[in-house]
């Protein structure tokens, strides 16, 4: 597993962009660090509940796709200070502090595997 | 000894401002002395004036306690050659260095002792490990004492790539203070690998490594983002971290790594082209940076077992000096760079602008020295882009194109190089070199007035106050040059083939022509062309290019095949740490376990890494691999389970379980991966687990099929050939081994690599060689029969190129 400061993993999440939407719920990543090719989303747990691919969706730019159609054939690529929305479908929040655990496979770093928390105000 | 310091700019080397041109090399990758003296003098044939050494521990040390520096080992002697070659270089002494190696050049015996916690790291975590401090001190005490009192060592390194979660100095600034305190006093450094300022509070000099493009199976021209961190290190390194002292690139991508299961290097080497180290490296020196090490300027071959898991037996890393030594694109571009770094002076340049030039995507940034503006232009599309300089001169930007365009620049004949459209090659106070690239124009001012020999193809108009506007009035062919004769100086135009087979020989002679030149006593063709040798007064003289005679070279004929029975003794008891390899002390290669039981059983289950096959009672039941390139999709999914065949089975004698198991190498540690364990991690009949109830030892020769031949060479000392052996067999797996090295591993499921280097040095060039080929095939297993004349197979000597020497 690659091993990333969490002080870099602080400036990838936007912090307080936890929220609830008409699909689910999403946050937000800015890839401060660099470009980079995205070639498997393994899960996202939300506190305890874990997401699978299939529950995932992703918004890299303009384009909105289901995490599992990513693959090492068919990667996703991270521009370089680009916004990407993970969007749980079907999620709910309830007030208060929420931890998040992102587990990716990235091309250039390896397994990713990213914790962080954040507010959640209605 | 030169007093290195440093400024915001530059290292400044006995008090001049040096650009320093690095390109690693790595010295345990090339299998005899005689290599690294080869790669080395063209390492400086192409005008790098630095080089790059990663030292292994574990190269020099396979057992507790012992290292070894004789030999190809011989550390002194390679320091002793950059010496006297005039280099300087960057040592980087680990105690992790990555480079694709095995464990990260982390030895295998350390990553069985107790209580070493690697790196002081778990998961990213720091833990204070004495135990791994002690070993990283023994390390250092035997490597260290090599660097010291070395007067060309500019930098080096500390750890390599090294992070953790809170970012906690301690590690770092201990492997610091063993350092100093062992007296060496170069500048340190660390390599971030996210360019994000880690540990540059620590070391003197700050640098990253950038790999833009990893990903083979599209293309990067179309990925606007590709260069973005290199875009943005003024802007986001220089002021943070970097204020005083000099941008660095620790590792600017020359090339990639090839593997099982990986794109390829025909792959690699397609998509990343030629323009693509011409625009990382032009895209960095437009950041100011002064610093760069072309990682990597010279390939090798993973022999022995030097290879971590992902890499195979080649190790071309596509880089600009291929494995065998031959000369590529790559290294033209990056030779046409240095060239034109070690005659103009952009050491010290500060950001700055031109009011008539707007901005544009092309125009990629404008730097200003204390005489001159820099105008860096690149062309990141498909078509070409052009601009009005002024109303003389227009820049044409080809498709994919960098260019570093001086512009009011005082050359040192005391002209001013006005304005031009091509990115010049050399100055001297007699000659100057320019690419004929489209129409190629400059426009030079004089203190007198200058009067130019009248020269077809080449329109000289005389402009007010003694400037000259000078043209090519059409592009010149690839192979052809052109002179404009003019007082005290003459302006040699070179066609594209010619710009790449320019040479500096020394300080005052340069060569035109070859494919290879170290010298004029050293330079070689693979085909007959014009050559010339120029002098920094720009005299030409012919030379007489060599008659290239064909090659003949031997037949491997006559092959001795000799199949060995399966180990029955010779087994050793399990350790009780562990069925694994590696408990066991066997870092690399295969081993051969054996186990016993009685009685019918139904199912096994096993779990090995990686190439492995099962034998009940002498019969092959499986023969299969467990390998994936990313250590992370290791896992319990690899339980591979087979049904026992009843009829093979001894109902009241003991039954033989025999399973061989190769290793591909440890990981190489980026992920904290270097521990993962390799052979037998657990084997279970019908649900009992008995994987450490058996006996281990190394597969040598036993249980395999062996194919040896011998063949004599007489290569001319005229002739330059590197050798390959070329392998294609119906057969899984083959080591190969050319007079006792093992210089090549062949798999056939994973057959990216079917021809071999033979490294010179190892192969006898005047003389006899003993090549043999070890087949693990199993299943079906192989018979004695030769394996060689079944019509599938090709075995044959094959030269990489055929260069021959010109006549000085």
């Amino acid at each position: 597993m690659s091993i990333i400061p969490k002080f870099l993993l602080k400036r990838v999440y936007v912090s307080g962009s936890l929220r609830e939407t008409g699909e689910g719920v999403a946050f937000d990543l800015m890839n401060t660090i660099g470009p980079g090719i995205l070639t498997r989303l393994n899960s996202i747990i939300l506190n305890e509940q874990p997401f699978s691919p299939k529950d995932i969706l992703l918004k890299i730019g303009d384009k909105l796709f289901h995490a599992h159609e990513i693959s090492e054939s068919n990667p996703a690529i991270f521009f370089h200070n680009q916004k990407t929305t993970c969007i749980l479908i079907g999620a709910k929040l309830a007030e208060g502090l929420h931890t998040i655990t992102v587990d990716l496979l990235s091309r250039e770093a390896g397994k990713v595997v990213v914790t962080v928390q954040d507010n959640y105000a209605s | 000894m030169p007093l290195i310091s440093f400024d915001r700019h530059s290292l400044i080397l006995d008090a001049t401002p040096t650009l320093i041109r690095s390109g690693a090399m790595h010295y345990f990758r090339l299998p005899h002395p005689d290599l690294w003296w080869d790669r080395l003098k063209k390492l400086k044939a192409a005008g790098y004036n630095t080089v790059d050494l990663y030292f292994s521990w574990d190269f020099h040390s396979k057992s507790p306690g012992e290292y070894d520096f004789t030999g190809v080992r011989d550390v002194k002697r390679l320091l002793d050659m950059v010496q006297d070659l005039g280099l300087y270089w960057i040592g980087r002494p680990g105690p992790y260095i990555n480079a694709e190696t095995t464990r990260g050049g982390l030895p295998g015996w350390l990553i069985t002792q107790p209580d070493v916690i690697l790196r002081n790291r778990i998961d990213g975590e720091y833990h204070a490990s004495p135990q791994y401090m002690a070993f990283v001190a023994e390390w250092f005490n035997h490597i260290l004492p090599f660097l010291k009192g070395r007067d060309n060592l500019l930098m080096i390194q500390v750890e390599n790539e090294y992070s953790t979660l809170e970012m906690e100095p301690d590690y770092m600034q201990a492997l610091i203070d063993i350092i100093r305190n062992h007296g060496i006093h170069s500048p340190t450094m660390h390599n971030d690998f996210y360019a994000a300022g880690l540990y540059a509070d620590l070391v003197d000099i700050y640098a990253v490594d950038n790999y833009s493009v990893t990903a083979f199976d599209w293309n990067w021209r179309t990925f606007p983002d590709v260069f973005s961190v290199i875009d943005h290190l003024e802007a986001n390194i220089r002021e943070e971290f970097c204020p005083n002292r000099p941008l660095m690139m620790a590792e600017l991508q020359a090339g990639w790594f090839a593997g099982w299961k990986s794109a390829s290097y025909a792959k690699i080497k397609q998509a990343l082209g030629r323009d693509h180290i011409a625009m990382v490296t032009r895209s960095f020196l437009g950041q100011g940076g002064t610093i760069f090490n072309h990682y990597k300027a010279i390939g090798g071959t993973n022999w022995d077992d030097i290879g971590a898991t992902d890499a195979y037996t080649s190790y071309d890393f596509a880089a600009p000096i291929s494995e065998e030594g031959l000369p590529t694109e790559r290294l033209y571009e990056a030779k046409r760079i240095n060239l034109f770094l070690s005659h103009f002076d952009i050491t010290q340049t500060e950001p700055a602008s031109l009011d008539f030039l707007p901005s544009s995507k092309t125009l990629y940034k404008i730097r200003r020295s204390s005489e001159a503006y820099w105008i860096f232009t690149r062309n990141l599309s498909p078509e070409p882009v052009t601009f009005q300089l002024s109303p003389h001169v227009s820049v044409e930007t080809p498709p994919y194109h960098a260019a570093i365009l001086p512009y009011h620049l005082p050359l040192n004949n005391g002209w001013v190089l006005e304005e031009i459209n091509v990115e010049p090659l050399i100055q001297t106070t007699r000659l100057l070199v320019l690419p004929a690239e489209g129409q190629t124009t400059l426009l030079i001012q004089s203190p007198q007035p200058l009067t130019f020999e009248p020269t077809p193809g080449i329109q000289v108009t005389t402009l007010p106050e003694n400037r000259y506007w000078i043209q090519l009035e059409k592009p010149l062919g690839d192979t052809q040059l052109l002179f404009l004769d003019g007082p005290q100086t003459r302006i040699l135009f070179l066609g594209q083939d010619l710009v790449d087979r320019l040479w500096q020989t020394s300080s005052t002679t340069y060569l035109i022509g070859p494919d290879m030149a170290i010298s004029p006593e050293e330079a070689y063709l693979s085909s007959p062309r014009n050559c010339w040798l120029l002098s920094h007064t720009g005299e030409l003289t012919p030379l007489v290019s060599p008659e290239i005679a064909p090659l003949k070279l031997p037949v491997l004929k006559d092959w001795q095949w000799v199949s060995e029975p399966l180990p029955q003794e010779g087994f050793q008891p399990l350790s009780p740490k562990g069925a694994d390899m590696d408990a066991n002390g066997l870092y690399g290669g295969a081993a051969w376990y054996q186990y016993e039981y009685t009685g019918h059983k139904e199912v096994l289950a096993l779990h090995a890494q990686h190439i492995w096959a099962v034998f009940l009672n002498g019969h092959c039941l499986i023969s299969d691999h467990t390998f994936h390139v990313h250590p992370e999709t290791t896992g319990p999914e690899d339980v591979v389970t087979l049904q026992l065949p009843t009829d093979l089975q001894n109902s009241t004698q003991p039954n033989h379980l025999t399973i061989f198991v190769e290793s591909l190498g440890h990981h190489k540690g980026f992920h904290d991966d270097t521990r993962d364990p390799r052979g037998i991690l657990s084997l279970a009949l019908d649900g009992e687990e008995i994987a450490r109830q058996g006996g281990i030892q190394p597969a040598l020769a036993k249980g395999m099929v062996h194919g040896t031949t011998l063949f004599d060479l007489d290569m001319p000392d005229t002739v330059k050939a590197p050798m390959g052996l070329s392998l294609e067999m119906p057969i899984e797996r083959v080591n190969i081994t050319l007079n006792g090295v093992l210089i090549g591993k062949y798999w056939r499921s994973c057959n990216n690599q079917t021809l071999f280097y033979l490294p010179e040095g190892v192969l006898n060039l005047q003389g006899t060689n003993r090549l043999t080929l070890t087949c693990m095939n199993f299943l079906p297993p192989l018979t004695v029969e030769n394996p060689l004349g079944n019509g599938y197979s090709k075995v044959e000597l094959v030269p990489f190129a055929v260069l021959s020497k010109l006549s000085p």
